[in-house]
Protein backbone atom coordinates (compact mmCIF):
# COMPACT_ATOMS: atom_id res chain seq x y z
CA UNK A 1 0.00 0.00 0.00
CA UNK A 2 2.77 2.41 0.86
CA UNK A 3 4.19 2.21 -2.63
CA UNK A 4 1.07 3.71 -4.09
CA UNK A 5 0.35 6.34 -1.46
CA UNK A 6 3.25 8.69 -1.93
CA UNK A 7 2.26 9.92 -5.38
CA UNK A 8 -1.13 10.94 -4.05
CA UNK A 9 0.33 13.98 -2.38
CA UNK A 10 1.98 15.20 -5.56
CA UNK A 11 -0.61 17.11 -7.53
CA UNK A 12 -0.77 20.06 -9.91
CA UNK A 13 -0.17 23.52 -8.42
CA UNK A 14 -3.80 24.59 -8.77
CA UNK A 15 -4.96 21.48 -6.96
CA UNK A 16 -2.32 21.82 -4.30
CA UNK A 17 -3.49 25.35 -3.59
CA UNK A 18 -7.04 24.15 -3.19
CA UNK A 19 -6.12 21.37 -0.82
CA UNK A 20 -4.08 23.78 1.24
CA UNK A 21 -6.96 26.27 1.38
CA UNK A 22 -8.93 23.73 3.30
CA UNK A 23 -6.27 23.04 5.87
CA UNK A 24 -5.64 24.88 9.09
CA UNK A 25 -3.33 27.94 8.84
CA UNK A 26 -0.40 26.30 10.61
CA UNK A 27 -0.53 23.36 8.22
CA UNK A 28 -0.85 25.69 5.27
CA UNK A 29 2.22 27.63 6.32
CA UNK A 30 4.34 24.50 6.23
CA UNK A 31 3.64 23.79 2.58
CA UNK A 32 3.72 27.19 0.92
CA UNK A 33 6.95 26.32 -0.91
CA UNK A 34 5.59 23.38 -2.86
CA UNK A 35 3.61 25.04 -5.67
CA UNK A 36 6.38 27.39 -6.90
CA UNK A 37 9.02 24.70 -6.60
CA UNK A 38 6.97 22.21 -8.59
CA UNK A 39 6.37 24.77 -11.28
CA UNK A 40 10.08 25.55 -11.53
CA UNK A 41 11.40 22.01 -11.33
CA UNK A 42 8.74 19.97 -13.08
CA UNK A 43 5.92 21.70 -14.94
CA UNK A 44 7.89 24.36 -16.79
CA UNK A 45 10.82 22.11 -17.82
CA UNK A 46 8.31 19.52 -19.05
CA UNK A 47 6.44 22.14 -21.05
CA UNK A 48 9.66 23.18 -22.77
CA UNK A 49 10.33 19.72 -24.22
CA UNK A 50 9.58 19.85 -27.94
CA UNK A 51 10.09 16.34 -29.31
CA UNK A 52 8.93 12.90 -28.26
CA UNK A 53 12.55 11.70 -28.33
CA UNK A 54 13.55 14.39 -25.83
CA UNK A 55 10.46 13.60 -23.76
CA UNK A 56 11.49 9.94 -23.52
CA UNK A 57 15.01 10.92 -22.46
CA UNK A 58 14.19 13.77 -20.08
CA UNK A 59 10.99 12.62 -18.42
CA UNK A 60 12.58 10.10 -16.00
CA UNK A 61 14.76 12.80 -14.45
CA UNK A 62 11.83 15.21 -14.17
CA UNK A 63 9.74 12.47 -12.62
CA UNK A 64 12.49 11.81 -10.09
CA UNK A 65 12.49 15.50 -9.15
CA UNK A 66 8.71 15.45 -8.89
CA UNK A 67 8.84 12.37 -6.70
CA UNK A 68 11.44 13.94 -4.44
CA UNK A 69 9.20 16.94 -3.91
CA UNK A 70 6.37 14.53 -3.22
CA UNK A 71 8.47 12.76 -0.64
CA UNK A 72 9.41 16.05 1.02
CA UNK A 73 5.82 17.18 1.24
CA UNK A 74 4.70 13.78 2.44
CA UNK A 75 7.09 13.90 5.35
CA UNK A 76 6.09 17.45 6.15
CA UNK A 77 2.35 17.17 5.74
CA UNK A 78 1.01 13.72 5.41
CA UNK A 79 2.53 12.55 8.66
CA UNK A 80 1.51 15.62 10.68
CA UNK A 81 -1.97 16.56 9.55
CA UNK A 82 -4.93 14.54 10.84
CA UNK A 83 -5.93 11.91 8.34
CA UNK A 84 -9.62 12.89 8.37
CA UNK A 85 -8.74 16.47 7.52
CA UNK A 86 -6.63 15.45 4.54
CA UNK A 87 -9.19 12.95 3.29
CA UNK A 88 -12.00 15.50 3.36
CA UNK A 89 -9.86 18.04 1.52
CA UNK A 90 -8.70 15.51 -1.07
CA UNK A 91 -12.20 14.23 -1.81
CA UNK A 92 -13.57 17.71 -2.25
CA UNK A 93 -10.74 18.73 -4.57
CA UNK A 94 -10.91 15.56 -6.67
CA UNK A 95 -14.61 16.07 -7.31
CA UNK A 96 -14.32 19.75 -8.21
CA UNK A 97 -11.25 19.16 -10.33
CA UNK A 98 -12.96 16.48 -12.41
CA UNK A 99 -15.75 18.83 -13.42
CA UNK A 100 -13.36 21.59 -14.45
CA UNK A 101 -11.02 19.29 -16.27
CA UNK A 102 -13.75 17.56 -18.25
CA UNK A 103 -14.94 20.95 -19.40
CA UNK A 104 -11.40 21.98 -20.40
CA UNK A 105 -10.91 18.72 -22.30
CA UNK A 106 -14.00 19.39 -24.40
CA UNK A 107 -13.15 23.01 -25.10
CA UNK A 108 -9.36 22.78 -25.53
CA UNK A 109 -8.14 19.25 -26.18
CA UNK A 110 -10.89 17.62 -28.25
CA UNK A 111 -10.74 20.18 -31.07
CA UNK A 112 -7.03 19.55 -31.69
CA UNK A 113 -6.65 15.90 -30.66
CA UNK A 114 -9.75 13.76 -30.08
CA UNK A 115 -7.67 10.67 -29.23
CA UNK A 116 -5.88 12.55 -26.45
CA UNK A 117 -9.22 13.99 -25.36
CA UNK A 118 -10.63 10.54 -24.70
CA UNK A 119 -7.44 9.44 -22.98
CA UNK A 120 -7.52 12.49 -20.71
CA UNK A 121 -11.20 12.23 -19.86
CA UNK A 122 -10.95 8.54 -18.99
CA UNK A 123 -7.83 9.19 -16.92
CA UNK A 124 -9.56 12.05 -15.10
CA UNK A 125 -12.53 9.97 -14.07
CA UNK A 126 -10.65 6.78 -13.31
CA UNK A 127 -7.82 8.36 -11.34
CA UNK A 128 -10.31 10.42 -9.36
CA UNK A 129 -12.16 7.29 -8.30
CA UNK A 130 -8.97 5.37 -7.62
CA UNK A 131 -7.51 8.17 -5.49
CA UNK A 132 -10.61 8.51 -3.36
CA UNK A 133 -10.59 4.75 -2.78
CA UNK A 134 -6.91 4.80 -1.88
CA UNK A 135 -7.28 7.73 0.49
CA UNK A 136 -10.08 5.92 2.28
CA UNK A 137 -7.82 2.90 2.69
CA UNK A 138 -5.12 5.06 4.20
CA UNK A 139 -4.73 3.81 7.77
CA UNK A 140 -2.77 5.10 10.74
CA UNK A 141 -0.37 2.18 10.36
CA UNK A 142 0.22 3.20 6.77
CA UNK A 143 1.18 6.69 7.90
CA UNK A 144 3.95 5.43 10.17
CA UNK A 145 5.27 3.01 7.57
CA UNK A 146 5.02 5.70 4.93
CA UNK A 147 7.16 8.10 6.95
CA UNK A 148 9.92 5.52 7.29
CA UNK A 149 9.80 4.55 3.62
CA UNK A 150 9.70 8.10 2.35
CA UNK A 151 12.68 9.17 4.40
CA UNK A 152 14.61 6.13 3.17
CA UNK A 153 13.57 6.81 -0.38
CA UNK A 154 14.42 10.51 -0.29
CA UNK A 155 17.93 9.64 0.84
CA UNK A 156 18.41 7.00 -1.82
CA UNK A 157 21.26 8.03 -4.12
CA UNK A 158 19.88 5.88 -6.95
CA UNK A 159 16.45 7.21 -7.89
CA UNK A 160 15.48 4.20 -9.98
CA UNK A 161 16.00 1.86 -7.08
CA UNK A 162 13.16 3.40 -5.08
CA UNK A 163 10.00 1.38 -5.46
CA UNK A 164 7.74 4.42 -5.30
CA UNK A 165 9.36 5.87 -8.42
CA UNK A 166 8.83 2.84 -10.58
CA UNK A 167 5.11 2.34 -10.42
CA UNK A 168 2.72 3.18 -13.19
CA UNK A 169 0.73 5.17 -10.64
CA UNK A 170 3.71 7.39 -9.85
CA UNK A 171 4.12 8.26 -13.52
CA UNK A 172 0.39 8.56 -14.05
CA UNK A 173 0.02 11.03 -11.19
CA UNK A 174 2.88 13.18 -12.41
CA UNK A 175 1.59 13.25 -15.98
CA UNK A 176 -1.98 13.77 -14.87
CA UNK A 177 -0.82 16.77 -12.89
CA UNK A 178 1.01 18.04 -15.99
CA UNK A 179 -2.04 17.59 -18.22
CA UNK A 180 -4.24 19.25 -15.64
CA UNK A 181 -1.85 22.14 -15.26
CA UNK A 182 -1.66 22.63 -19.03
CA UNK A 183 -5.42 22.45 -19.60
CA UNK A 184 -6.23 24.87 -16.81
CA UNK A 185 -3.44 27.26 -17.81
CA UNK A 186 -4.42 30.11 -20.10
CA UNK A 187 -1.37 29.69 -22.29
CA UNK A 188 -1.37 27.62 -25.48
CA UNK A 189 -1.37 23.88 -24.97
CA UNK A 190 2.15 22.38 -24.84
CA UNK A 191 3.45 20.92 -28.10
CA UNK A 192 3.59 17.43 -26.65
CA UNK A 193 0.27 17.36 -24.81
CA UNK A 194 -0.78 14.43 -27.02
CA UNK A 195 2.35 12.46 -26.07
CA UNK A 196 1.75 13.27 -22.40
CA UNK A 197 -1.81 11.96 -22.69
CA UNK A 198 -0.62 8.80 -24.45
CA UNK A 199 1.91 8.04 -21.73
CA UNK A 200 -0.60 8.99 -19.02
CA UNK A 201 -3.13 6.58 -20.48
CA UNK A 202 -0.59 3.76 -20.74
CA UNK A 203 0.24 4.32 -17.09
CA UNK A 204 -3.40 4.47 -16.06
CA UNK A 205 -3.98 1.12 -17.77
CA UNK A 206 -0.84 -0.16 -16.03
CA UNK A 207 -1.98 1.21 -12.67
CA UNK A 208 -5.30 -0.57 -12.97
CA UNK A 209 -3.38 -3.78 -13.59
CA UNK A 210 -1.02 -3.15 -10.68
CA UNK A 211 -3.83 -2.40 -8.25
CA UNK A 212 -5.82 -5.43 -9.32
CA UNK A 213 -2.70 -7.59 -8.97
CA UNK A 214 -2.30 -6.18 -5.44
CA UNK A 215 -5.86 -7.27 -4.63
CA UNK A 216 -7.32 -3.76 -4.68
CA UNK A 217 -10.71 -3.61 -6.37
CA UNK A 218 -10.82 -0.89 -9.03
CA UNK A 219 -13.47 -0.20 -11.64
CA UNK A 220 -13.13 -0.18 -15.42
CA UNK A 221 -12.09 2.82 -17.48
CA UNK A 222 -15.04 4.64 -18.98
CA UNK A 223 -15.64 7.68 -21.14
CA UNK A 224 -18.03 9.60 -18.89
CA UNK A 225 -21.51 10.05 -20.27
CA UNK A 226 -20.96 7.71 -23.23
CA UNK A 227 -22.95 4.42 -23.45
CA UNK A 228 -20.90 1.22 -23.26
CA UNK A 229 -21.47 0.17 -26.87
CA UNK A 230 -20.48 3.60 -28.13
CA UNK A 231 -17.27 3.41 -26.11
CA UNK A 232 -16.39 0.16 -27.89
CA UNK A 233 -17.12 1.75 -31.27
CA UNK A 234 -15.12 4.81 -30.38
CA UNK A 235 -11.97 2.84 -29.48
CA UNK A 236 -12.25 0.79 -32.67
CA UNK A 237 -12.38 4.05 -34.59
CA UNK A 238 -9.44 5.46 -32.64
CA UNK A 239 -7.43 2.31 -33.39
CA UNK A 240 -8.08 2.40 -37.11
CA UNK A 241 -7.68 6.15 -37.50
CA UNK A 242 -4.35 6.13 -35.70
CA UNK A 243 -2.82 3.49 -38.00
CA UNK A 244 -0.15 4.98 -40.26
CA UNK A 245 -1.49 5.25 -43.80
CA UNK A 246 1.38 3.19 -45.18
CA UNK A 247 0.73 0.28 -42.83
CA UNK A 248 -3.04 0.27 -42.42
CA UNK A 249 -3.98 -1.81 -45.46
CA UNK A 250 -1.27 -4.39 -44.82
CA UNK A 251 -2.12 -4.80 -41.14
CA UNK A 252 -5.84 -5.16 -41.73
CA UNK A 253 -5.27 -7.56 -44.61
CA UNK A 254 -3.00 -9.71 -42.45
CA UNK A 255 -5.78 -10.23 -39.93
CA UNK A 256 -8.32 -11.59 -42.41
CA UNK B 1 -25.42 -19.20 -26.29
CA UNK B 2 -22.33 -17.01 -26.55
CA UNK B 3 -20.49 -16.23 -29.78
CA UNK B 4 -16.70 -16.40 -29.92
CA UNK B 5 -15.54 -13.92 -32.57
CA UNK B 6 -12.47 -14.91 -34.56
CA UNK B 7 -9.73 -12.53 -35.69
CA UNK B 8 -10.89 -12.23 -39.28
CA UNK B 9 -14.42 -11.28 -38.29
CA UNK B 10 -13.21 -8.71 -35.80
CA UNK B 11 -10.86 -7.24 -38.38
CA UNK B 12 -13.80 -6.76 -40.76
CA UNK B 13 -15.11 -4.15 -38.33
CA UNK B 14 -11.78 -2.36 -38.45
CA UNK B 15 -11.81 -2.44 -42.25
CA UNK B 16 -15.25 -0.86 -42.28
CA UNK B 17 -14.10 1.90 -39.95
CA UNK B 18 -11.05 2.46 -42.10
CA UNK B 19 -13.18 2.68 -45.25
CA UNK B 20 -15.38 5.28 -43.55
CA UNK B 21 -12.34 7.16 -42.33
CA UNK B 22 -11.05 7.27 -45.91
CA UNK B 23 -14.51 8.26 -47.18
CA UNK B 24 -14.84 5.03 -49.11
CA UNK B 25 -17.82 2.71 -49.27
CA UNK B 26 -17.18 -0.37 -47.12
CA UNK B 27 -17.86 -3.84 -48.49
CA UNK B 28 -21.50 -4.72 -47.85
CA UNK B 29 -20.78 -7.99 -46.05
CA UNK B 30 -18.19 -6.31 -43.82
CA UNK B 31 -20.55 -3.46 -43.04
CA UNK B 32 -23.21 -5.94 -42.02
CA UNK B 33 -20.78 -7.81 -39.77
CA UNK B 34 -19.52 -4.54 -38.29
CA UNK B 35 -23.05 -3.44 -37.49
CA UNK B 36 -23.67 -6.68 -35.64
CA UNK B 37 -20.35 -6.55 -33.79
CA UNK B 38 -20.92 -2.99 -32.69
CA UNK B 39 -24.38 -3.83 -31.37
CA UNK B 40 -23.60 -7.06 -29.49
CA UNK B 41 -23.95 -6.40 -25.77
CA UNK B 42 -21.01 -8.71 -25.02
CA UNK B 43 -18.22 -9.63 -27.40
CA UNK B 44 -16.14 -12.70 -26.60
CA UNK B 45 -12.74 -13.21 -28.20
CA UNK B 46 -9.93 -15.67 -27.57
CA UNK B 47 -6.59 -14.54 -26.19
CA UNK B 48 -5.27 -15.86 -29.52
CA UNK B 49 -7.22 -13.17 -31.36
CA UNK B 50 -5.78 -10.57 -29.01
CA UNK B 51 -2.31 -11.93 -29.80
CA UNK B 52 -2.87 -11.90 -33.56
CA UNK B 53 -3.96 -8.27 -33.54
CA UNK B 54 -1.40 -7.08 -31.02
CA UNK B 55 1.52 -8.61 -32.90
CA UNK B 56 0.57 -6.51 -35.91
CA UNK B 57 0.49 -3.33 -33.84
CA UNK B 58 3.56 -3.62 -31.62
CA UNK B 59 5.99 -3.20 -34.49
CA UNK B 60 4.43 0.03 -35.73
CA UNK B 61 6.46 3.23 -35.40
CA UNK B 62 3.54 4.88 -33.56
CA UNK B 63 2.07 3.86 -30.23
CA UNK B 64 -1.54 4.95 -30.50
CA UNK B 65 -2.97 1.94 -32.37
CA UNK B 66 -1.65 -0.35 -29.64
CA UNK B 67 -2.90 1.97 -26.89
CA UNK B 68 -6.36 2.01 -28.49
CA UNK B 69 -6.32 -1.77 -28.82
CA UNK B 70 -5.32 -2.26 -25.18
CA UNK B 71 -8.17 0.00 -24.19
CA UNK B 72 -10.56 -1.80 -26.54
CA UNK B 73 -9.77 -5.04 -24.73
CA UNK B 74 -11.56 -3.52 -21.75
CA UNK B 75 -14.74 -3.42 -23.85
CA UNK B 76 -14.69 -7.11 -24.84
CA UNK B 77 -14.38 -10.34 -22.90
CA UNK B 78 -11.06 -12.00 -23.59
CA UNK B 79 -11.06 -15.75 -22.95
CA UNK B 80 -7.63 -16.87 -21.78
CA UNK B 81 -5.91 -20.07 -22.82
CA UNK B 82 -6.16 -21.35 -19.24
CA UNK B 83 -9.94 -21.44 -19.31
CA UNK B 84 -11.09 -25.01 -18.63
CA UNK B 85 -14.20 -27.07 -19.26
CA UNK B 86 -16.02 -29.09 -16.60
CA UNK B 87 -13.48 -31.88 -16.92
CA UNK B 88 -10.61 -29.50 -16.21
CA UNK B 89 -9.31 -29.53 -19.78
CA UNK B 90 -7.84 -26.14 -20.61
CA UNK B 91 -8.11 -24.45 -23.99
CA UNK B 92 -4.41 -25.10 -24.56
CA UNK B 93 -4.83 -28.77 -23.81
CA UNK B 94 -8.00 -28.95 -25.90
CA UNK B 95 -6.12 -27.33 -28.77
CA UNK B 96 -3.80 -30.34 -28.95
CA UNK B 97 -6.83 -32.62 -29.18
CA UNK B 98 -8.53 -30.33 -31.70
CA UNK B 99 -5.46 -30.32 -33.91
CA UNK B 100 -5.07 -34.10 -33.70
CA UNK B 101 -8.74 -34.71 -34.44
CA UNK B 102 -8.56 -32.39 -37.42
CA UNK B 103 -5.46 -34.09 -38.76
CA UNK B 104 -7.09 -37.49 -38.41
CA UNK B 105 -10.03 -36.19 -40.45
CA UNK B 106 -7.78 -34.70 -43.12
CA UNK B 107 -7.95 -31.09 -41.89
CA UNK B 108 -4.50 -29.75 -41.09
CA UNK B 109 -4.24 -26.23 -39.68
CA UNK B 110 -0.77 -24.79 -39.45
CA UNK B 111 -1.72 -21.62 -37.58
CA UNK B 112 -1.70 -22.47 -33.87
CA UNK B 113 -3.72 -19.34 -33.06
CA UNK B 114 -6.56 -20.62 -35.25
CA UNK B 115 -6.48 -24.00 -33.53
CA UNK B 116 -6.58 -22.32 -30.12
CA UNK B 117 -9.57 -20.22 -31.15
CA UNK B 118 -11.52 -23.31 -32.23
CA UNK B 119 -10.46 -25.12 -29.05
CA UNK B 120 -11.55 -22.15 -26.91
CA UNK B 121 -15.01 -22.27 -28.50
CA UNK B 122 -15.14 -25.97 -27.62
CA UNK B 123 -14.07 -25.44 -24.02
CA UNK B 124 -16.54 -22.65 -23.27
CA UNK B 125 -19.30 -24.19 -25.38
CA UNK B 126 -19.79 -21.18 -27.63
CA UNK B 127 -20.69 -20.69 -31.27
CA UNK B 128 -17.60 -19.92 -33.35
CA UNK B 129 -17.98 -16.89 -35.62
CA UNK B 130 -15.57 -17.18 -38.51
CA UNK B 131 -15.30 -16.59 -42.25
CA UNK B 132 -12.24 -18.82 -42.50
CA UNK B 133 -13.11 -21.99 -44.42
CA UNK B 134 -10.35 -24.09 -42.84
CA UNK B 135 -11.22 -23.03 -39.29
CA UNK B 136 -14.87 -23.74 -39.99
CA UNK B 137 -13.98 -27.21 -41.30
CA UNK B 138 -11.76 -27.89 -38.29
CA UNK B 139 -14.64 -26.88 -36.02
CA UNK B 140 -17.13 -29.10 -37.80
CA UNK B 141 -15.02 -32.28 -37.69
CA UNK B 142 -14.73 -32.12 -33.91
CA UNK B 143 -16.72 -34.48 -31.70
CA UNK B 144 -19.15 -33.02 -30.90
CA UNK B 145 -18.94 -30.51 -33.76
CA UNK B 146 -18.56 -26.84 -32.92
CA UNK B 147 -21.44 -24.73 -34.22
CA UNK B 148 -20.10 -22.20 -36.73
CA UNK B 149 -21.63 -18.94 -37.94
CA UNK B 150 -20.27 -16.70 -40.67
CA UNK B 151 -21.32 -13.10 -40.12
CA UNK B 152 -19.48 -12.08 -43.28
CA UNK B 153 -21.48 -14.39 -45.50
Amino acid sequence: MVAVISPLVTLAPSTIERVWEQLRPEARARVRWLGPRMRAEFFEPLRMIATTEDFAVQFPALLAAYQRMGADIAVDVLTRIPRDELQAAARSVVERRAAELLHAIVSRLDPCDAFAGDEAREATVWLGMALIALWEDFSAADVKELEVRIVESANDPQPQSAEIRQTHLARAMALFAAVEDALLDERELPLLIGAWCDQLFVDVLGTAGELRAAGICVGPLVIPGVPALEQRRRWVRHLVESLPDDDAEEILASLA
Amino acid sequence: MTHLIDTGTLSAWMKVEQARHKKREPAANEAKAAARLSAEPRLYISIATSYEIERGLVALPVSRPLIAFKRLLGEVIVIGAEVANRDGITAWSQAARTYARGKAKGVTVNNDADVLIVATAQVIGSILVTNDAVMALLARVQDPPVVVEDWLD
